[in-house]
């Protein structure tokens, strides 16, 4: 189709259109025309509008019967608007559960906040009592090898690595347990172990356990549960070092501390 | 076509305002303003009204019921997109050509084919009292622009706007086939646009 004859078409549409004449199918086609329709198209459409207006004038005015007028200005619906249906629910106003509702999320949400402080505290408070209890347990052990008749109390002193070190123990050797006692150390790196060994004499090191720490302080104690050794009448050496994670059987290390009881 | 545009903002300018304003008042409940619309409209509303329906007593329910409704649905217009007397000539014509549409009226109507009706077009330049002073002038340019017009496409047009009936209906009722009448349909509304443009 040429737009020529889409033009034609359209305004033989649109005079149809403006005048109701058009089927239900060709409504919709022209209103699908009319939404994509150039501007002079829509010129033509409303120019068409306006002339079917204008053939209302093409008639006879004539006078209604005088009464009508002041039949129809009397007969003119109410247009003050209507009362609000009522919605009180057992004789209470809407705007009383409005507000009821209001306080009561106001008093729920006031509740939330403070359940969930008291949770807090509640959960800091039971870390703090975990962290108390290990800490009574460690001085009750330390307390409890200090009570021994006989220990062995050996300085260990800060080396290359980490000069400002030391450490201390504190073995009863009688029942195998020493405290050990760590300080001014960095933390070890994730992939390692502080180590501790046992040097009797000029033999092998013995293991004494491995430990670990996040932070460094002047106040790590930490308890070996199993030194089952006896004391060299000689010399008993004890030194810490650096080793990969969970120990190994001899140092490879770098040495942190060491120190020896004569 | 700009002139057109040009020519029929200026004819209207001088009263839409206060029709516009009438409507607003109108909405907010002032019988005043419905007062005025209506001592304006009236004989031009009820002259079409009586056009379609050929019953007086009819068209004067009818025109009740036309007053109501804009007193009612004044909130619809909205002078940007039309104007006041579109608005209110569309909702005349509406309630008139739906009353002929009922059971009743059609059964009355059912002999009726005249097409040419001494209350449309007439044809004396006498000037009718009933005319609006507003209106005169541009009533006498739509009368002089349809007489102008050929005969059959003046009565399809007078047909279509005042019996309401559909391109099919008025091919069966003229007995012209559908084509004709779509042709008649679009010629005669371009010349009446353009009789109506060059009259202005």
């Amino acid at each position: 189709m040429s737009d020529s004859e889409k033009h034609t078409d359209f305004e033989a549409l649109c005079a149809g259109y403006v005048l109701d004449g058009l089927s239900v199918e060709e409504k919709e086609a022209f209103e699908k025309m009319l939404d994509d329709a150039t501007p002079e198209q829509k010129q033509i459409y409303e120019e068409m509008q306006s002339v079917k207006d204008e053939l209302a004038l093409a008639s006879s005015p004539l006078s209604p019967s005088p009464g009508l007028e002041s039949a129809i200005l009397k007969n003119l619906p109410s247009k003050e608007k209507p009362e609000p249906v009522s919605t009180k629910i057992f004789g209470i106003s809407p705007t009383i559960y409005k507000a009821a509702a209001a306080i009561l999320l106001i008093v729920t949400l006031s509740l939330s906040y403070v359940s969930y402080q008291l949770s807090n505290t509640v959960s800091n408070q039971e870390t703090r009592l975990t962290e108390l209890t290990s800490q009574l347990e460690k001085q009750e052990q330390l307390l409890d090898i200090l009570s021994a008749r006989e220990i062995t109390f050996v300085n260990m002193n800060g080396l290359d690595p980490s000069p400002e070190g030391y450490g201390k123990i504190i073995w009863d050797s009688q029942r195998g347990r020493a405290v050990l006692q760590l300080a001014n150390l960095p933390a070890p790196p994730p992939e390692s172990d502080y180590q501790l060994w046992l040097i009797k004499d000029d033999e092998n090191p013995i293991s004494a356990g491995v430990f670990n720490f996040n932070q460094p302080s002047d106040d790590l104690f930490f308890t070996v549960e199993q030194l089952n050794e006896s004391p060299s009448e000689l010399s008993n050496t004890f030194a810490v070092t650096l080793e990969p994670k969970g120990g190994v059987p001899q140092p490879t290390g770098d040495m942190f501390l060491a120190g020896v009881q004569n | 076509m700009i002139f057109f545009w040009l020519t029929i903002l200026a004819a209207f300018a001088s009263y839409s305002n206060e029709e516009r304003e009438w409507l607003k008042r109108i909405k907010n409940g002032d019988k005043e303003a419905m007062k005025l619309l209506y001592r304006k409209y009236k004989n031009l509303l009820f002259g079409m009204i009586v056009s379609i329906l050929k019953d007086r007593e009819e068209a004067e329910d009818c025109l009740q019921e036309v007053f109501t409704q804009i007193w009612e649905k004044a909130d619809y217009f909205d002078s940007e997109k039309g104007r006041a007397y579109s608005f209110i000539v569309t909702m005349a014509r509406n309630k008139a050509i739906d009353r002929t549409r009922s059971k009743q009226f059609k059964q009355a109507d059912i002999a009726d084919n005249t097409i040419n009706d001494s209350t449309i077009i007439p044809e004396s330049d006498e000037k009718n009292p009933h005319e609006a002073m507003e209106f005169r002038e541009r009533a006498a340019i739509v009368r002089s622009a349809l007489q102008k017009i050929p005969e059959k496409e003046r009565e399809l047009l007078i047909v279509s706007y005042y019996k309401g009936l559909s391109q099919s209906q008025i091919a069966e009722k003229m007995d012209i086939p559908l084509g004709t009448v779509k042709y008649r349909m679009r010629q005669g509304m371009i010349k009446l646009r353009d009789y109506i443009v060059l009259d202005k």
